[in-house]
């Protein structure tokens, strides 16, 4: 087997994934991997997380908060599993759907506080790529989290639902686009 | 008796020694076949040089790993080490060591981390916990 036609979890390639924007593209890894599961192989330096598979850094943060703490395991298999819905709701590659989700989920300006003279406020601040990346998994992630968490929704399908309205930007379904649209507002408001 | 190669993966406290053989393609970690392994994600992990190799390559060796210490997933990736370690060396192809190491080196190197040991002065509960400090 040749090393481009390795396929993420053996079913989905990464070949012919397209990342539209420009900023983001350096950040968003998609080297062919078999299992996302590399063991915390870049931890120990700024920006090294930019070379893990974009699909294993789902795959960390889906793996966060009281049951789902530290099973990477059963992290592969919530995510194996939403990609699998995702396939069939959008007859499309699931890693492309992904992609578009970070795309539309990472937000462009952010605020930071600045204090003056005891006095307090924010200050509007441009987002790095690799920030908008980190930001835009978090919240796809804890959107999902949310959606499933006391309900009788599984987490896959909870999961799945979020890419893809994400992946289409909708700003009603998806919590990871509310919550940029909701920072890039405030930001609007601060510069 | 044809060429045997014998060769070691380490993971954490996980030592696997493999064995390669003439044979037709069977490999077994501690005696189990690979293709029966649980959970699917190790089976999966412990395919990834075998199908990198290729089945024509494969099916001229039989590999038996030996995997002692550590945990369940220290002991999927030192056995992994070792299999593809095991297939580089047995078929001696150049091509297909740089085809290892451009996907991925700790197919062919032992990750150089170590379980880090408890410091019993700190505190007994784990490596990185310690006392609190009480100044009176």
């Amino acid at each position: 087997m040749e090393l481009d036609e390795i396929k993420v979890f053996g079913r989905w390639s990464t070949k012919d994934v397209v990342v539209k924007d420009p900023g983001l593209r350096n950040y968003i890894n998609l080297t062919p991997i078999y299992v996302p599961h590399t063991a915390g192989r870049y931890t120990k330096r700024q920006f090294e997380k930019a070379k893990m598979n974009i699909v294993e850094r789902l795959v960390n943060k889906v793996m966060r908060r009281e049951e789902n703490t530290g099973k990477k395991l059963k992290a592969l298999k919530i995510v194996e599993n939403a990609f699998e819905i995702i396939e069939k709701r959008t007859k499309q590659n699931p890693i492309q759907v992904l992609v578009d989700a970070i795309e539309n989920a990472g937000p462009r300006e952010d605020t930071t506080r600045i204090s003056y003279g005891g006095i307090v406020y924010l200050q509007s601040v441009d987002c790095s790529s690799l920030r908008r990346i980190d930001v835009a998994l978090r919240n796809i992630a804890l959107g999902a989290y949310m959606a499933a968490h006391k309900s009788k929704k599984p987490i896959e399908e909870a999961l799945a639902e979020e890419i893809i309205a994400a992946a289409r930007g909708d700003m009603q379904k998806s919590y990871a686009v509310r919550k940029k649209e909701e920072t890039e507002r405030v930001a609007q408001s601060a510069r | 008796m044809g060429k045997i190669v014998i060769t070691v993966g380490k993971r954490k406290r996980a030592i696997a020694r493999a064995v390669a053989r003439e044979g037709k393609g069977r490999i077994r970690i501690n005696k189990i076949p690979i293709e029966l392994i649980e959970p699917k994600y190790k089976r999966m992990k412990l395919m990834e040089p075998i199908l990198l190799a290729g089945e024509e390559v494969i099916s001229q060796m039989d590999i038996d790993v030996t995997v002692k210490g550590g945990g369940v997933m220290g002991q999927m990736d030192a056995a992994r080490t070792a299999i593809g370690k095991a297939i580089v060396e047995f078929t001696g192809s150049k091509e297909l060591r740089d085809k290892f190491l451009a996907y991925d080196r700790t197919l062919l190197v032992s990750d150089a981390r170590r379980t880090e040991p408890h410091k019993p002065s700190r505190s007994t509960k784990g490596p990185r916990a310690k006392r609190q400090k009480s100044y009176r």
